[in-house]
């Protein structure tokens, strides 16, 4: 399969009121919050590509955006215990009718980052590799302009890269149906180690920080 | 080329004549370029693939004589009477010996999936293989047909004769034989200009070069120190695998955490 673009506009939203259970010894306290992941696809007329200066249109100054397609997700902790690669359990669902961004608001969160990726995907028998780049907005520059506009708001607003060394980040992965499915979770596992070793040399694939994939609230805020 | 083609087909026909359908996934070979490197054939899947297909013909053949059994047939004068099935026991056994081939030839499909799905099968599936089998059999054969011996044989027969007869067309050969050099050469450089080596541009090589060729040593000294210096600002700005998923993931901005 030909390789396609990633193009992956990404808001990240944050409860309004984080919850706190009372601890209680001997309870476990099984309610969790989690931070939610709202994706979509942008469009090249979204971007505005004159490198090295890059302007995507924001969600910010464009609440109309909230009308598209947008994908809603959700990430647990990746799992735990010794493993050859990263099992995660993510739960999605897409929203094709109405604007995610009052949305939102009523499921009690609050839009916290907005970040754009750019880059690849290869597609290597059931593996998706991606090659890509995060952008965020160039707060610097979008204050400098809005100085020289005298507050009018620009359609679309300046972008930088988040790493500004300009490394693409690499991921293999490969999507199971259900996180139960013990024998595709095996298969995978598998498929991704073949790859692994396939690419040595070429790409050092590693395996990351387990409690750098959690996407739930409570960690974060245990945090400094 | 041809010639793993015809090991292939000589395979099929040594080892069972009736099966043309499986002729597409024994003679499945890898075509790299003219020159054949065996090693890279994968014989231990097709080979485990061959057997088990094999074991499933004779089975299935052997269910299909004894279906059509005359001995089967309640009143054998007369033929066109419908034969009646075998016993069932012997019926239930075959039924599960072939069952297990069949789970047998998945699992060793599963097996071999990765290596099966990039190579492709000659003939293709599509061809003809029992109508076509003269054509097949030319196409793959191993050995030059004989017509092009005699004429090969023949043009070299021409070829002595008028060097025997003429030595000063010799120099017709020598000709030949600058002609065949200039090809060679022509295609060698050809092929350098679409093969890539490396991870450098053209203009890089070049840069590289040109530096090398410099007399003037410290300009490509402090050059090298800039390119050095730029590197190693790249790289204490480059972040870590874990800071941009912890980013994707809480929203964590590495710039923020590393100011402070």
């Amino acid at each position: 399969m030909a390789p396609l673009p990633v193009r992956v506009h990404t808001l990240l939203a944050m409860p309004y009121l984080k919850y706190y259970p009372k601890v209680e010894p001997g309870k476990v306290n099984q309610i969790e919050m989690c931070k939610i992941r709202v994706q979509r696809e942008w469009t090249l007329a979204d971007w505005e590509d004159h490198t090295p200066q890059i302007r995507a249109r924001s969600v910010v100054h464009n609440e109309r955006l909230g009308n598209d397609v947008w994908t809603i997700q959700l990430s647990d902790i990746p799992l735990a215990g010794k493993r050859s690669t990263t099992s995660q359990a993510i739960y999605e669902s897409t929203i094709t009718s109405g604007n995610v961004l009052p949305y939102l608001t009523v499921l009690g969160y609050k839009m916290e980052t907005e970040f754009w990726v750019q880059g690849h995907r290869f597609f290597h028998n059931r593996i998706i590799i991606e090659l890509t780049r995060i952008f965020v907005a160039n707060t610097e520059t979008f204050q400098r302009e809005m100085g020289e506009r005298e507050n009018k708001t620009p359609e679309k607003i300046p972008l930088q890269l988040l790493d500004r060394s300009g490394q693409f980040l690499v991921r293999a992965y490969v999507n199971v149906a259900k996180m139960t499915d013990v024998d595709a979770l095996s298969r995978a596992n598998t498929e991704l180690l073949l790859l692994q070793a396939e690419l040595a040399g070429l790409f050092d694939l590693a395996m990351p920080d387990r409690m750098c994939m959690d996407g739930r609230v409570a960690t974060v805020q245990e945090k400094p | 080329m041809s010639s793993i083609l015809q090991r292939a087909l000589g395979n099929n026909r040594h080892n069972n004549s009736n099966g043309s359908s499986m002729n597409n996934l024994k003679d499945t070979t890898t075509l790299a370029s003219n020159h054949v490197d065996v090693a890279l054939i994968p014989v231990e899947p097709l080979e485990s693939l061959r057997t088990r297909l094999s074991q499933l013909t004779q089975s299935l053949a052997k269910l299909l004589d004894s279906l059509n059994s005359p001995s089967n047939n309640p009143n054998p004068a007369d033929p066109t009477q419908p034969s009646r099935l075998p016993h069932f026991v012997s019926l239930q056994n075959q039924y599960n010996v072939i069952n297990n081939q069949l789970v047998s030839i998945v699992q060793s499909l599963e097996a071999h999936q990765s290596v099966l799905l990039t190579h492709d099968a000659f003939p293709l599936p599509k061809f003809p293989t029992t109508k076509e089998q003269n054509l097949v059999t030319t196409l793959l054969r191993k050995k030059t047909v004989p017509e092009v011996v005699d004429w090969v044989n023949e043009s070299m027969q021409l070829v002595d004769e008028q060097i025997r007869s003429n030595p000063a067309s010799g120099n017709v050969t020598s000709l030949n034989d600058k002609f065949v050099d200039w090809c060679v050469q022509s295609m060698t450089e050809e092929r350098d200009n679409y093969e890539f080596h490396g991870f450098q541009t053209m203009a890089e090589l070049r840069d590289i070069n040109n530096g090398a060729s410099d007399n003037d040593v410290d300009m490509t000294k402090e050059e090298d120190e800039k390119a050095k210096r730029k590197e190693e600002e790249l790289k204490k700005l480059a972040m870590s695998v874990n800071e941009l998923l912890k980013f994707i993931y809480q929203g964590v901005d590495p710039r923020v955490l590393n100011q402070a």
